[in-house]
Formats: structure tokens, C-alpha cells, sequence
């Protein structure tokens, strides 16, 4: 099998994970720039579980990360009714303009995938960390879900100029090398030393913290 | 400077600033969808229960795919709900397991009977579902992990902030023994991590406790929602395995926390997890070992209540006076509970005991 055909496999397999874990948390219909949001910090967290990042790097800009090969799977995917269009939202002005759908998982299309990939023992492991995402992504006012991205540590570092790439995994150490990740290790610093955090619990507050720079814009 | 590029778009100060106004990490991290539920369920009731509901029933469904099952029968969207504005009870909602979206069913019933038939008829029965009851005017909760078409499988939720008891806790890990461990197939079936590497040879996983401690936690986080859980509290005599603890306040009215409840958990296994036979001797060693802890901890964390928890799996069955024996006397003076559950090795065995036990 082709290496782009693997990756593109592996981008779908995650992107019908990922709207599985925000359709269990009631994160749908979700629009597609907040979907590549949610998908940004699957990536950028995912070490935080000892998970290998799908992606990992993504091309900083004003609007927020944007994956085109997870793109092309997502009308892949609405063309195999696995994803439903449920409302299209015209968004920008101008040349910038472009026409936003908001999506949902259809369950009994994604059904026979899931059953695979979660038969996988590695991607069972993906789903919960998935799940504990999605449950702290919908925290975030969904009117913030999109520019939250912007506001996570990797991506918002200064030290990379809008047009660079942030990269968090792929030449740089997923752990020391990644912002979002050594932010999550800090938590530790300041509990009560009775505390010991575990990883859900520093993905939950890390998610909080995001949520809190988001509410304050 | 340099510490603040470790960063990136975060300074330092900012976390510092969050952890401390944050005071302690969600309950809800690393919780089931289905305890996530029953806790944002909870917090609910506990807001309704103030108001004064109808004395009749609510039913509160969690959903995977809420717009397909929504499509099943009439509903009505609260987009609302988890404020607490409206009233909840005489009505079934449909929800996620972070209650954010909730639907009303509009479905046919008049008592319990047809209120659960109504559910199962309309294709809800696989759903996980709390019920909860306002006729008494203390709201009681009743949680089906499985759904109301598996009702023989259901689970007390504690809605009030009352001290749990030690018959209340008791009977939540009795079901979590019932529900998770009794039997190395009901430990597949409730999705836990294996307990036995190879139940027919008593050789256990590495680290059982550990792989129990996990399970159970969820199992109490949703059963006590209006309290928090946590496990591995770092005390100066070591690591508690599972304390259950609520914020409150001081008669000074100052910020203080409870620790109601520090179960200690011990796997009594009589092989190693690469199968080589533990010497007779280390069963009783383990259980003082336990109790030694469990006194020190309650000590430490000015708990309420503390449990030594044993989990038997050892290939012959010892009844609790016999197991206790070298301890019990040590354990009532300090008021440490001992309890023990068996874990059967096969169904044929449990089932064998269930019979002569007269429990079937």
C-alpha cells in the first residue's frame, strides 16, 4: 500500500474517532473550523497520554490551524454520508469568504469503522484520551472553540511568527520540545503536595486554562 | 525569561495564577462518560431539589448519537437545562454525557411500569439511564448502566451531602464486586482492565490493585456524585489509594476539605504475575501491612472513616474471620473496617457458591 494512502487511512480512521468523542459529548453539529481546532489539540496533547501526535506540526495563522489533508478526509467523508452536513454558514468577506459546514457523525455509517479501529488495542487507548478531550473541549463557549486553538501554548508562542510553522512533534521533542505539553507538567509545581495529577486531570486543567484565556478574549 | 519560552504563548505567572484559583483538578477528569453523567445529573437534581419538583418520576437518558436517537419519537430541545431554571420532574430528557444540549421525550406513560415500557418501547432501552424518584421529596437516584431494558443491573446515586455511611459505601463496592469482579467474564464484560492474566492458573496481572483501583474510583465517582474522589493522595506514610472527600467550610467559615472516607485495597493473590507461587506466609504480612496503612493514612488525612478492602484471589476461598483473624482486634481499636471479596477464577465456581450461598 502507497505511504500517502496509509496516512490518508490513518487521518480518516482519526477523524471518525474524534467526531465519535464530540458526538458522545455533545459537541455537534460542530462547525469544520472548530473541528480542525478539536484536531489541533488531539495532536498537540496527545503526549501528555504517551500517544504519538498524528500531526505534528501545522502552518500558523490569524484564522486558526487548518489541516488539508484532514480537509480532504472530511469531504471524503461527507461524500460517503459517514459525515452529515447539517447547516452550511457563509463566513469572511471578500476573497477570504468561504461557506462553513457544521457536521455530525452519522453513527450507523461509522459504526463498521469504529468497531475496527477500536478493536485496535492502541487506538482504544486514542478513544479515551479523545473522549476526556472532548468532554473538556465542550466546556468552551462553542463562539470560542475555534479561536481557542490560537490560544494554546505551542500556538501562540511569540517566539513563531503567523506564516511559520509551530512545530511541536515533529523536530522538536513531543514533550520538552512541545509548549502545551511542559504548561500541562507545571501544573504539578504549584498543587498541594499531597496532590499528584494524573494525565486526565492535567489535560482537564489544561483544557480549563485554555477555556479561561478564551472567555477573556 | 528562559523559563517562560518552556512555555511558549503562556508565562509562568499565569499558571501559577490559574492552579491556585483552580484550588484542586476536576473530579470529572478521567471519569466514564457515564459517571461524567450521573456527577452533571447530579448537580442538577441538587439545584432542583432547592426548587421543589413534583412528586413523580425523571428519567435522564445518556445518548451516544443524540440526533439519531432524538429522531426516534416528538422531542422538545432545553438548550438550557443543566442551569437548573426548569423543571425536570414527570419528564424523561435525553442528553450527552456532559448534559450541554437536552431533549425533552415526549413520550406516553402514567406510572413506573408504563414509564419504563414507554422507554424501552420507543428503542431508548439500551441507554444508560438515572431515574430518579421525587416521591418521598428526597430525590433518590437509581443509574442503569446498561440501559432500562438490563433493569436487574442498576446502581444507587447518593444526591444529598449527608456523611456517607459505612452500609452506604459498603454497598456500592458490593455492587462493583457484583457488577466487575466476581468472575473473570464480568470483568470483560464491564470493559475493566484484566485483572487475571490466567484465571485458570490464578495467575494474576501485574499490579492488580492498581488495574481494581481505577475501576473502582469511577464506580464511586458516580454514586457519590455531590463528593469528590481521588486516588494515590500523597501522605507522608505513602500514597492512599482511593480517598472520598468533599469541600466544605469551617464553623470560622473558613475554606477547609473532609475526608470522609480513605479505602485501602489489597489484591490477595497466591501466584506472581510471571506465575511463580507466593509463599503462604505473605497473604497475612499483606493484610497487617494494609491495616498499618489504612491507620496511618486516616491519621494523616483526619479521615472520617477508613476500609482495609481485600480482594481474595487466591485459589481456595477463606471466609473473612479467618482471613481477619491476626488483625481484627488491632483494627477495631484504631475503627478500621475490614472488608473482603472472592474472585472466582470461573462462572462454574461462583455459580456453585451463589447456590449453596442460597443467593440464586
Amino acid at each position: 500500500m502507497r505511504e500517502t494512502t496509509i496516512v490518508s487511512l490513518m487521518t480518516r480512521a482519526r477523524l471518525v474517532q474524534i467526531m465519535a468523542a464530540l458526538e458522545r459529548n455533545g459537541a455537534t453539529p460542530i462547525p469544520s473550523r472548530s473541528l480542525h481546532s478539536f484536531a489541533f489539540f488531539a495532536n498537540v496533547l496527545s503526549p501528555i497520554w504517551d500517544l504519538t501526535p498524528l500531526d505534528g506540526s501545522v502552518l500558523k495563522e490569524k484564522s486558526g490551524p487548518f489541516y488539508p489533508a484532514l480537509q480532504r478526509e472530511i469531504d471524503y467523508l461527507i461524500g460517503r454520508s459517514v459525515l452529515t452536513v447539517v447547516s452550511l454558514k457563509s463566513m469572511g468577506h471578500g476573497e477570504a469568504s468561504f461557506i462553513e459546514p457544521s457536521l455530525r457523525l452519522s453513527k450507523a455509517n461509522a459504526q463498521p469503522v469504529l468497531e475496527v479501529v477500536d478493536a485496535l488495542p492502541d487506538e482504544q487507548m486514542t478513544a479515551r484520551f479523545l473522549d476526556q478531550l472532548a468532554a473538556a473541549f465542550v466546556e468552551i463557549t462553542p463562539d470560542e472553540r475555534t479561536d481557542a486553538a490560537t490560544l494554546d501554548a505551542a500556538y501562540s508562542d511569540p517566539a513563531v511568527a503567523s506564516g511559520r510553522i509551530v512545530d511541536f512533534a515533529e523536530w522538536v521533542e513531543p514533550t520538552f520540545g512541545n509548549p502545551a505539553w511542559s504548561t500541562a507538567q507545571a501544573f504539578q509545581q504549584y498543587m498541594p503536595s499531597n496532590m499528584v495529577l494524573n494525565r486526565a486531570e492535567k489535560l482537564a486543567m489544561y483544557m480549563r486554562l485554555i477555556k479561561k484565556r478564551a472567555a477573556n478574549g | 525569561m528562559d523559563n517562560d519560552q518552556t512555555f511558549g504563548g503562556i508565562s509562568s505567572e499565569e499558571i501559577a495564577d490559574f492552579v491556585r484559583a483552580l484550588a484542586a483538578p476536576p473530579t470529572e477528569a478521567g471519569a466514564s462518560p457515564t459517571a461524567r453523567f450521573s456527577r452533571h445529573v447530579s448537580n442538577l437534581i441538587f439545584i432542583r431539589a432547592a426548587y421543589g419538583e413534583a412528586k413523580t418520576f425523571s428519567v435522564f437518558l445518556r445518548s451516544e448519537t443524540l440526533a439519531d436517537d432524538i429522531a426516534r419519537c416528538e422531542c422538545v430541545e432545553f438548550p438550557l437545562l443543566r442551569n437548573g431554571s426548569d423543571a425536570v420532574a414527570g419528564r424523561i430528557w435525553i442528553s450527552t454525557a456532559s448534559l450541554t444540549t437536552t431533549f425533552e421525550a415526549k413520550l406516553a406513560w402514567s406510572d413506573q411500569t408504563s414509564l419504563f415500557q414507554a422507554i424501552r418501547d420507543a428503542g431508548f432501552g439500551g441507554m444508560p439511564a438515572l431515574v430518579v424518584d421525587w416521591r418521598t421529596g428526597m430525590p433518590i437516584g437509581t443509574l442503569y448502566r446498561e440501559g432500562l431494558s438490563n433493569a436487574s443491573q442498576s446502581e444507587r446515586v447518593i444526591f444529598t451531602e449527608l456523611p456517607i455511611s459505612p452500609v452506604d459505601i459498603k454497598g456500592v463496592l458490593d455492587r462493583f464486586y457484583d457488577r466487575s469482579l466476581r468472575t473473570p467474564a464480568l470483568v470483560v464484560e464491564g470493559h475493566a482492565m484484566r485483572i487475571w492474566s490466567d484465571a485458570g492458573k490464578g495467575i494474576p496481572e501485574a499490579r492488580p490493585e492498581e488495574r481494581i483501583q481505577g475501576r473502582l474510583s469511577d464506580f464511586l465517582k458516580s454514586a457519590f456524585p455531590r463528593y469528590d474522589v481521588r486516588s494515590e493522595t500523597q501522605t507522608a506514610d505513602g500514597r492512599a489509594d482511593i480517598i472520598v472527600y468533599r469541600k466544605d467550610t469551617t464553623a470560622g467559615n473558613l475554606p477547609a476539605t473532609v475526608t470522609h472516607w480513605v479505602l485501602e485495597l489489597k489484591a490477595l493473590c497466591d501466584m506472581t504475575s510471571t506465575g511463580n507461587t507466593v509463599p503462604m506466609a505473605t497473604i497475612p504480612t499483606a493484610i497487617s501491612d494494609g491495616l498499618d496503612q489504612a491507620i496511618a493514612y486516616k491519621s494523616r488525612l483526619n479521615a472520617v472513616n477508613a476500609a482495609l478492602c481485600c480482594f481474595d484471589m487466591q485459589k481456595d476461598e477463606e471466609d473473612e474471620k479467618t482471613l481477619f483473624g491476626h488483625i481484627d482486634v488491632d483494627a477495631g481499636n484504631a475503627n478500621i473496617h475490614l472488608w473482603r471479596w472472592y474472585l472466582y477464577r470461573n462462572t462454574k465456581a461462583s455459580r456453585r457458591q451463589n447456590i449453596k450461598s442460597g443467593s440464586v
